[in-house]
């Protein structure tokens, strides 16, 4: 839907710049991650619209060179957290340590003060250590002992989940699940793809030769101006239409919430700026629908035979207008 | 040849529905039309199945269809030697249909071969009226409707009971219309149009001419001629004469009914007046039948003088009417010219039975005498009643009295006939329909095709005209019981189920006599609802004339209209926003040839997939897409872009 949308299109002299920009960053990713555009993008999106991202998938399938290479192209510093069942909050946000030279506490902050922060197998710590990261993405900050830390910006998290294998982990509650702008699935490569990963260079190779595609004064530029996005009326009645639909639809246990239904708008927005324009279509709502929602509905009892992909597409059939 | 490829723009499902549905629209056509164009047809249909079949599916080329279409017509041509008229006609219409299915690409295709699908079963109707055709007709409108369903609604799975369930709801918010439209349209008195001439060829019945043989042909139908309902009992079996056509002229072998004159006809009745009202058959003649004697005329007849009932124009729709006789009567005298006409015999032949004739007269000079003489010759000589009498030669009256002696009813009468004349005593045949089964479920008598029987009239000094069936000196069971009993083993072995066992044929008969019932109300409520029942029906609601009625009907259209218009500008003005009703054009417009928009298609989507399929529409398509998207989502736009949109969709053609 994306490409076509480009195709159609012609640019807006607006956000000729940050549109460029971003196309730029995309091609350079799709380097090192091979045949993966629909996914790159969706995490772009979720990057610019300032949301956080939960990757969920086997291990192997480039996870971690993801992130790496989202903090590379976007010059962004980079830290990643291994959770363990034995974590506590102080490993994630960082310890206030007694200085004798200035007869006080001082802060040292953790790794989670960093402005992309890798949160690796995030279900394998407790509830309490998976609470301190998760409080620290929604309010951009650090609050111990009494003293509030803010966090870099930008601040973006990629936390991952391995879904089978389950033995021992706290999965995250359906709460804090609503933290999460997006959900990914990143797949296997196809034939071809794997064929060239398999015969060309190492990725972590290429990934040191990467260079980053723009500022982080660039990036915060263009996450400010997806709120600038004109978003008609029309289509407002229609994300609507999509949020009602998931809460009277007898396919599902809940309905969306309002903060699912703004950082839909935020994401469509993102990736209208994505495809180079400053104004919101269906298509754009439709192109983030499944990544933004599959984690966020869980499928009545009578249809919990199917698959989730399946039920979020009954969204999808939401008449426009 | 370059082949032609076939987009298919619509589901495999709907051509396999229209493909079915058409079958059963044409299957009662095949055996009417010639071998040929039935072939043709079904191979068309059959060339357009495996078409569907083939993964890469192209329809036959242009050229290739010409011919086919030339072929066909040349054939129709030299068949009926006219391409107009009923069959004709309806060959016409079913070769073409097929061969529309061999160019049926869009949508628009396949909504014009069903609309004419719907045509083709509405011929059916010029075949046949009748209950079973009736129930079969809604049987093909609906898998029609139920193949517009499927095509308006195509989806990747074939959903039967959906497409049924919602033919079925269709069918019964028709039907309230239906019902008001046919009892409350405004008839006319006769038909609205005549059918074509060859429209009622094949419809048996007593014809005005009859020769030996003519009414023993008659007499192994098993047809229904009409049906009575008697307002009080039911009347005696050897009462039980229906009077048909008069034959006053014969040339020695055949008998003719003349001119019947329309005088004035008059009988001094006796006895109780019969009331009973007739539902006849079209049986394409000018004459309906009436229990001997007829006392007045319905509507459309008048009485000749020898009591024919008379009408108009040929019977070739189904007749109710009210009618009374009298069984008992004394007609008036004779006028010499009748007379004459009543002793009428041609000198050259039958010369024996002419001088036997002769001979009684000498005898016995009393005509009632002569008559009784001759009817005592019937029953003595060896004369038998058989269906299958033998052939006669040029002396047929002759061969039969003195050698054959084997005859049906026409035989007799017209034998006696011939005698009477000869003896000097005024005489006629007269046919018509004796007998007649009694339906007890309906309480009504059914007169059939083989009850048809002639008899002859006498005219004596001071009682006018006398009935006389000599047929009754020779079988008398055929008067007494009907036909059917008369020749019951013959019928038997034809017609019905013959079941030893006691309980099963009784029930058998009912069952028989009950579906007579059924259709009957079928001819008497539904083919015989015309004007007079109308008003009947009109006037019980206190509406006195059609006049009234029509401004009734005129004045609920309005109101009707006037409530769907005020209903829909009310709609319109709700969802009056020129941009959506600008593009739901435009998606109309492309629904056109077969790409339809779905609910939750974005533009842009909907624009690629047009693309797609017509890569030529791709330069309107691109600009229409572009200023819709202008207009309706992005921040600014302008009244004239607006009208540039209106004016791009308008312009939009393929």
């Amino acid at each position: 839907m994306s490409q076509t949308a480009s195709n159609l299109l012609p640019p807006q002299k607006k956000t000729i710049n940050s549109g460029t920009l971003l196309q730029h960053t995309l091609n350079t990713m799709s380097q090192v991650i091979l045949g993966k555009e629909h996914t790159l993008r969706l995490a772009l999106a979720c990057l610019i619209a300032r949301g956080h991202l939960l990757i969920e998938d086997q291990p192997g399938v480039g996870k971690t060179t993801l992130s790496h290479l989202l903090a590379r192209v976007l010059n962004l510093d980079f830290q990643r957290i291994q959770f363990t069942s034995d974590m506590l909050p102080a490993d994630i946000l960082g310890v206030s340590v007694y200085d004798q030279n200035s007869a006080s506490f001082k802060f040292h902050p953790g790794p989670v003060f960093s402005q992309l922060v890798l949160a690796d197998e995030v279900n394998r710590a407790t509830p309490k250590a998976q609470s301190a990261l998760l409080e620290a993405m929604e309010e951009y900050q650090v609050t111990t002992e009494g003293e509030t830390h803010p966090l870099p910006s930008p601040f973006f998290v990629i936390a991952t989940q391995n879904p089978s294998n389950q033995i021992g982990t706290f999965a995250l509650p359906e709460s804090q699940l609503d933290r999460f702008l997006m959900r990914l699935e990143i797949g296997y490569p196809d034939q071809a793809h794997e064929k060239e990963l398999l015969k060309g260079r190492d990725r972590r190779e290429i990934l040191q030769d990467i260079e980053a595609t723009m500022t982080t004064e660039q990036l915060l530029t263009i996450q400010a101006s997806v709120a600038q996005v004109h978003v008609s009326d029309s289509l407002i009645d229609y994300l609507q239409k999509i949020l009602n639909f998931s809460r009277h639809s007898p396919c599902y246990r809940n309905g969306l919430s309002p903060r699912a239904g703004i950082a839909m708008l935020r994401c469509a927005q993102a990736w209208a700026i994505l495809d180079n324009r400053d104004h919101l279509l269906p298509e754009d709502i439709q192109a983030i629908l499944p990544a933004t929602t599959n984690h966020r509905l869980q499928p009545s009892a009578e249809l919990s035979a199917q698959d989730n992909d399946e039920i979020v597409s009954h969204l999808l059939t939401v008449p426009l207008d | 040849m370059k082949k032609q490829p076939l987009h298919i723009t619509t589901s495999h499902n709907a051509t396999l529905w229209l493909l079915a549905s058409l079958l059963l629209a044409f299957a009662p056509h095949t055996l009417r039309l010639p071998i040929a164009i039935s072939v043709l047809c079904l191979l068309f249909g059959l060339w357009r199945f495996t078409i569907e079949r083939r993964a890469t599916a192209t329809l036959p080329h242009k050229l290739v269809r010409t011919l086919l279409l030339v072929a066909t017509l040349v054939i129709i041509y030299l068949h009926y030697n006219t391409l107009l008229g009923r069959e004709a006609g309806i060959a016409l219409l079913a070769a073409m249909l097929s061969l529309k299915l061999l160019e049926m690409r869009s949508v628009r295709d396949y909504v014009v071969v069903i609309l004419l699908g719907y045509f083709l079963a509405i011929t059916l109707v010029l075949y046949s009226q009748t209950l079973p055709m009736a129930a079969y007709m809604i049987a093909v409108a609906f898998m029609l409707t139920a193949t517009l369903i499927e095509l308006n609604l195509q989806q990747e799975k074939s959903a039967l009971t959906r497409n049924l369930k919602l033919t079925a709801k269709l069918f019964m918010q028709a039907a309230p219309v239906m019902l008001i439209l046919f009892f409350l349209f405004p008839r006319i008195p006769g038909p609205l149009w005549s059918l074509p001439d060859d429209a009622h060829s094949g419809t048996t019945g007593i014809s005005d001419k009859m020769s030996m043989g003519s009414i023993s042909n008659l007499s192994q139908s098993d047809k229904i001629a009409f049906r009575v309902a008697f307002d009080g009992d039911i009347i005696d079996n050897n009462l039980s004469y229906w009077r048909g056509p008069v034959l006053w002229n014969t040339d020695g072998k055949n008998w003719y009914a003349g001119n019947a004159t329309r005088g004035i006809s008059y009988y001094r009745p006796q006895g109780k007046p019969i009331n009973y009202t007739v539902t006849l058959e079209p049986h394409n003649q000018k004459w309906l039948y009436g229990l001997d004697l007829p006392a007045m005329a319905p509507a459309q007849a008048v009485i000749s003088n020898d009591f024919q009932l008379v009408t108009q124009s040929k019977v070739q729709e189904l007749q109710r009417y009210k009618m009374t006789s009298y069984s008992k009567y004394e007609t008036g005298p004779l006028t010499p010219d009748d007379r004459q006409r009543a002793l009428q015999l041609p000198s050259h032949r039958n010369s024996r039975a002419v001088s036997l004739g002769q001979q009684w007269q000498q005898q016995l000079h009393d005509p009632e005498a002569i008559v009784a003489q001759a009817l005592n010759y019937f029953n003595q000589q060896p004369f038998s009643y058989t269906l299958k009498p033998p052939l006669l030669g040029n002396n047929p009256v002759d061969e039969f009295l003195f050698n054959t002696q084997q005859g049906f009813c026409e035989h007799y009468a017209a034998s006696f006939t011939v005698l009477m004349r000869a003896a000097g005593i005024p005489a006629r045949v007269v046919t018509g329909y004796q007998g007649g089964d009694f339906n007890p479920v309906g309480g009504y008598l059914i007169v059939r095709q083989r009850d048809a029987h002639a008899w002859a009239e006498v005219w004596l000094a001071n009682k006018g005209w006398v009935r006389v069936d000599p047929t009754a000196a020779v079988a008398p069971e055929r008067v007494e019981l009907g036909a059917e009993s008369a020749f019951a083993e013959l019928f038997n072995r034809q017609s019905t189920l013959q079941f030893d066992n006691d309980f099963l044929s009784s029930h058998w008969l009912k069952l028989r006599y009950g579906w007579d019932t059924l259709n009957n109300g079928w001819n008497q409520w539904v083919i015989g609802y015309d004007s007079l029942k109308q008003s009947q029906l009109l006037s019980r609601f206190g509406i006195d004339s059609i006049k009234q009625m029509a401004v009734i009907m005129a004045i609920a259209i309005i109101a009707a209209l006037t409530i769907l218009l005020l209903l829909s500008i009310r709609r319109d003005r709700k969802q009056h926003d020129p941009i959506s009703s600008a593009y739901h054009r435009f998606c109309q417009k492309i629904s056109a040839i077969g790409i339809q928009r779905q609910s939750y298609e974005g533009p842009v989507d909907f624009a690629q997939r047009i693309i797609k399929q017509r890569p030529d529409l791709a330069p309107q398509v691109l600009q229409i897409n572009d200023l819709y998207i202008a207009l309706k989502y992005r921040p600014r736009h302008t009244q004239h872009q607006l009208k540039h949109l209106q004016q791009q969709i308008r312009r939009l053609k393929f």
